[in-house]
This record gives C-alpha cells, structure tokens and sequence, in this order.
C-alpha cells in the first residue's frame, strides 16, 4: 500500500499529464473501489459506474490538489461511499446479486471453495446495517485504518471501532452455520 | 488440536473477499476519462501568438494606433485655433444645415432659441 506522499506524488504527476502515473492510481485505486461499491451494492454493473465516475473525479480534482490534505485513496474512498449512498437511496431494497470472484493462481477445487466462501461472506455482509458493513469492508477487506476510516465514513475513531465489533459480531454469527459447508474445521466459531 | 478463534474464521472469510479484480473494460475506461482530462501539452509560440491575435488584444491594438493617428492629424495637420472660433463654428453650422437640418427638419439652429 502506498504512503500519503506517494499517492499524491502520483496525482500531481496525472496533473502535470503523465498517463503512466493514472495508470499507477487506477491499478492502486479502481479494484478497491469496485470491490467497495460492488460489496456496498449489491450490483456489479452499478459496482462499475460508481468505480469508473469515482476516477474520473480524481482524474478532474488532480490538478487542485493540495499536498497535506487527506490520502488520495481516503478521498476516493469517502467520494465511492457518496456515491453508493445516493444510489442505495434511490433505488427499492433488493437482494444483492453476487458477484463472480474469478482467481486464476488456485486450483479448480480451491477456487471454487475461495468463491463460495467470498460469496457466504457477501450474503453476511449484505445483512449487515450500512454502516457496519461500510466499516467492516474498509477495515478488513481493504485494509484502511481506523483514523482513515473515519475520515471517510465522517465519524470519530471510537465510533469506527464500535461498528466494526459489532460488524464482525453479527458477521461471526451468520457464517457459523456455514464453516463446515465452506471446509473449515467443526470447532468453535 | 488447535481451536480457531471468530477472527481467524473471518480473516479466511475476509482474504477470500479480496481475490475480485478489475476487469479489463473497466480498466481501459477509467484511463480513456483520464487521457481525456489530462493537461494538454504547453502551446508553443506560434500557437500562443494565433491565440492572442485572434482574441480581443488585436482589435485593442487596432483601436489604439487609429485614435493615435486621428489626434496627430486633428493637432498637428489641421490645428484649430481658439481665436478663429467664429470661423470654425460657422463652419459647423454650415456643416448642420448642409447635413444635419435636413435630416431634423431645422433649418437654423438659432430659430430654436439657442
């Protein structure tokens, strides 16, 4: 994971033109993104677009960039998370539809046993209130911090850390039933 | 034999969460909106040149040197004394009632009082 200095070093080199920096960022940025807003919605096709519009506000803001403001990526992550809000708001409750997990370096048998479990894992995150599951991703599956966290999600640090134990609370407890299925050992959850 | 904890559980759960990549399409979209927004190359003199004479500093410039050459003329080729007054005003009133009055329907200006 890049420092603060080397996200925005790269933002200020796409300022200057330098494509092969946004290639940098997108490769850095867009597949944390998409698995946020694919996980946040339910929806890869809407997964996308807000991925694809969350870029091209960096793209459009990187010239007005200003060094010591917050991480690139944080920035990004508080846009996508916007953006995810408005559309979950306008649309009905739905049932989330799962995506694919494609991953080439497993075998036939592993790959399908990776794919089931990020799918038990998708179905438990999807029961999960927004902000639990906002939380949760951002911490564990994308690996941001706590202080990063809440800079996104406009909350204080204590508050961070309430609605991830809480997320995983709930998130242990809905894939307990499922550990034997997904080929974990049968002792405690 | 080892008990797993609720974390180790979940980080299994969680790792297996991170395997989504980016497909490709998106991938060339995202670049095709930042090849579209990024800063063009600097113009170079000739264009920086067409710019300005093509925008409002050309005709400034024209304005200026017109209404420079308009004064040299009018104070140094036809300069107009004070003390000839009555000769370049009757020149002007010949001027109006040549011109001007038949377009205002005024043949002399004093038969309005002024």
């Amino acid at each position: 994971m890049l420092s603060e200095q080397d996200e925005a070093d790269l933002l200020a080199r796409f300022a200057q033109g330098d494509l092969r920096a946004a290639q940098a960022l997108t490769d850095l940025l867009a597949p944390r993104l998409l698995r946020f807003a694919t996980r946040m919605l339910g929806d890869r096709a809407e997964a996308e677009d807000v991925t694809q519009d969350t870029m091209l506000r960096l793209w459009r803001m990187a010239p007005d960039w200003e060094a010591g403001q917050a991480k690139p990526s944080t920035w990004a992550f508080r846009v996508a998370r916007n953006l995810c809000t408005d559309r979950l708001r306008r649309r009905k409750p739905m049932v989330p539809e799962m995506p694919d997990l494609p991953d080439d370096t497993a075998g036939a048998d592993a790959r399908m046993m990776q794919d089931a479990r990020a799918q038990a894992l998708d179905g438990a995150l999807a029961q999960l209130p927004e902000r639990q599951r906002e939380a949760v991703i951002l911490r564990h599956i994308e690996g941001l911090s706590n202080p990063e966290i809440a800079a996104i999600l406009m909350v204080g640090v204590e508050a961070v850390e309430s609605l991830t134990a809480r997320g995983k609370r709930k998130l242990t407890a809905l894939l307990s039933g499922r550990k034997e299925e997904l080929g974990y050992e049968s002792e405690d959850i | 034999m080892n008990r797993k904890t609720s974390d180790d559980e979940l980080a299994l759960f969680f790792e297996a969460g991170q395997k989504m990549g980016l497909p490709d399409a998106l991938r060339a979209r995202i670049l095709a909106d930042a090849a579209s927004v990024a800063a063009p190359v600097a113009p170079d003199w000739r264009a920086r040149l067409k710019t300005w004479t093509s925008g409002w500093a050309m005709p400034s410039v024209a304005g200026g040197v017109g209404a420079t050459l308009a004064g040299l003329y009018l104070g140094l080729v036809m300069p107009v004394s004070v003390y000839d007054a009555p000769v370049w005003m009757d020149s002007a009133l010949g001027v109006f009632e040549q011109v001007a009055a038949p377009i205002v329907g005024v043949r002399d200006p004093l038969e309005l009082g002024f």
